[in-house]
C-alpha cells in the first residue's frame, strides 16, 4: 500500500504570465493542501513547482503516488530525465533543457522518496484533480494586489 | 445561553473498527455563539504506531506520542469539558465513532449520554446549503472567505478553530443572505445615482425648435378634431 497520494496542478494566465500551483497530500484521513504563485511564470513551471513543493512538504521518506495532469511533468520525470542527465542536461537535439533549475529541484525532491508517477486527464471530473486545479487558480497573483 | 463545543480529532487512520486510535483532540468552547477562550487540546498516546503516510503529512510521530498521556488519563477532563454541551463537528460520525470507541475501551458512557442532544454535523449542513459542492474544511473556508493560509499543520485545535468560523458563517442566516445578494462594488458604482458636481446646465429650446414644436402640436390638434388637451395647459410662458 502507498503511504501518501499526491495530486498536483499548475495554472497560468498568459504564457508567460502570472501563475499558481496547488497540491493535495493525502494519507487515509489525513490531508494537507498547499499552494503558491508567481507573477511571471509559465504553465510548465507551475506544474513542476506543484510537485516539488508537495514532495518537499513531506516530513519523512515515503512511498508516494503523484497524480499530475501534465504530460510534461509525468513524462519528463519518469522518462526524459534519464537521457537529459546522461547528456549533461541537454535534450536529444542538443539544446539546453528548459526549466533545468526546476527539473534538478524535482529530481532532488523525488530522490528521497519512492515515487510512482501517474498522469490523470485534466478537467475530466476527477475530484482531487478539480480540487488542486482550484487551488492553483486561486493562487495566481492578482495584478496590483 | 447554549453552550457548544466545536471539536476535531486526529487519528492513526480511517477506521476504529480496524484498530485505528485517537492521537489528538481539540475542543473550543462557545457560549451564545461567542468564543469563551476556553479550550481543550490534548495529544494522546494511541498505544500503537502511527502509519508512515500520516506521519509524513502531519508530522506527529509515534515517538512524539510515546510520552503523551493515554486516553484513559485525559478522559475525565474531556468528559467534563463536553458534558451537557452541544457538539459541533465536521463529519461528526467519524469523530464520534473514534471518541466513543475510546470511551468504550475504558468502560465510560458514550458521547450521546453525556452531551446535550445529537452533534451538529457541519458536513451535512454544508451539503444541504450547497448541494453538489465540496464540503471539506478548506473548501468551506474558501467559500466564506476565512483565512486558512497559515494552516501549516493539520492539527485538531487549529481545525476546530477554523470550524468555529465556518459554523458561525453557515448559521449567520439573514446576514449571510444579504451578503450573498449584495452586488460587488463596481456594479454599485455604475448602477448608482449619477452625481453631478456644480450647477446643472440648462438647455433651452431655440425659437426655431419651439416654432416646430407648435406646428406639430397644431397638426395633431387638427387631426384629432380638437380633442387634445394641451392647449388648456399650454399657456405656460417659456421662461
Amino acid at each position: 500500500m502507498d503511504d501518501v497520494i499526491i495530486y498536483t496542478d499548475g495554472a497560468c494566465s498568459g504564457n508567460p504570465g502570472p501563475g499558481g500551483w496547488g497540491a493535495l497530500l493525502k494519507s487515509g484521513a489525513v490531508e494537507r493542501e498547499l499552494s503558491g504563485g508567481e507573477r511571471a511564470t509559465t504553465n510548465n513551471r507551475m506544474e513542476l513547482m506543484a510537485v516539488i513543493e508537495a514532495l518537499n512538504a513531506l516530513k519523512k521518506p515515503v512511498r508516494a503516488v503523484v497524480y499530475t495532469d501534465s504530460q510534461y511533468v509525468q513524462k519528463g520525470i519518469s522518462e526524459w530525465i534519464h537521457g537529459w542527465k546522461r547528456k549533461g542536461w541537454r535534450t536529444a537535439g542538443g539544446d539546453p533543457v528548459k526549466n533545468v533549475d526546476l527539473w534538478q529541484a524535482l529530481d532532488a525532491a523525488a530522490r528521497v522518496h519512492e515515487v510512482e508517477w501517474k498522469w490523470v486527464k485534466g478537467h475530466a471530473g476527477h475530484p482531487e484533480n478539480e480540487r488542486v486545479d482550484r487551488l492553483a487558480r486561486d493562487a495566481i497573483p492578482v495584478r496590483g494586489a | 445561553m447554549k453552550r457548544q463545543i466545536i471539536l476535531d480529532t486526529e487519528t492513526t487512520g480511517l477506521e476504529w473498527q480496524n484498530g485505528d486510535r485517537l492521537i489528538e483532540i481539540g475542543c473550543v468552547e462557545m457560549v451564545g455563539r461567542k468564543r469563551t477562550g476556553r479550550q481543550l487540546h490534548r495529544f494522546v498516546n494511541p498505544e500503537r504506531e502511527v502509519p508512515e503516510g500520516a506521519v509524513a503529512i502531519h508530522g506527529i510521530t509515534t515517538e512524539f506520542l510515546a510520552d503523551k498521556p493515554k486516553f484513559r488519563d485525559v478522559a475525565a477532563e474531556f468528559v467534563d469539558f463536553v458534558r451537557d454541551a452541544e457538539l459541533v463537528i465536521h463529519n461528526a460520525a467519524f469523530d464520534v465513532g473514534f471518541i466513543d470507541n475510546e470511551l468504550n475501551l475504558i468502560g465510560l458512557p458514550l458521547l450521546r449520554t453525556i452531551t446535550s442532544g445529537p452533534p451538529i454535523d457541519t458536513v451535512r449542513m454544508a451539503r444541504d446549503m450547497f448541494p453538489g459542492k465540496r464540503a471539506n474544511l478548506d473548501a468551506l473556508c474558501e467559500r466564506f472567505g476565512i483565512d486558512n493560509t497559515h494552516r501549516e499543520f493539520h492539527g485538531a485545535l487549529r481545525d476546530a478553530e477554523l470550524l468555529v468560523e465556518v459554523y458561525l458563517a453557515m448559521t449567520r442566516g439573514q446576514e449571510s443572505l444579504i451578503i450573498d445578494l449584495e452586488p460587488d462594488a463596481a456594479t454599485v458604482r455604475s448602477a448608482g445615482p449619477t452625481r453631478v458636481s456644480g450647477a446643472l446646465r440648462r438647455v433651452r429650446a431655440s425659437d426655431a425648435e419651439r416654432a416646430e414644436h407648435e406646428r406639430v402640436l397644431a397638426e395633431i390638434d387638427k387631426a384629432s378634431g380638437g380633442a387634445t388637451v394641451w392647449r388648456a395647459i399650454e399657456p405656460v410662458a417659456p421662461a
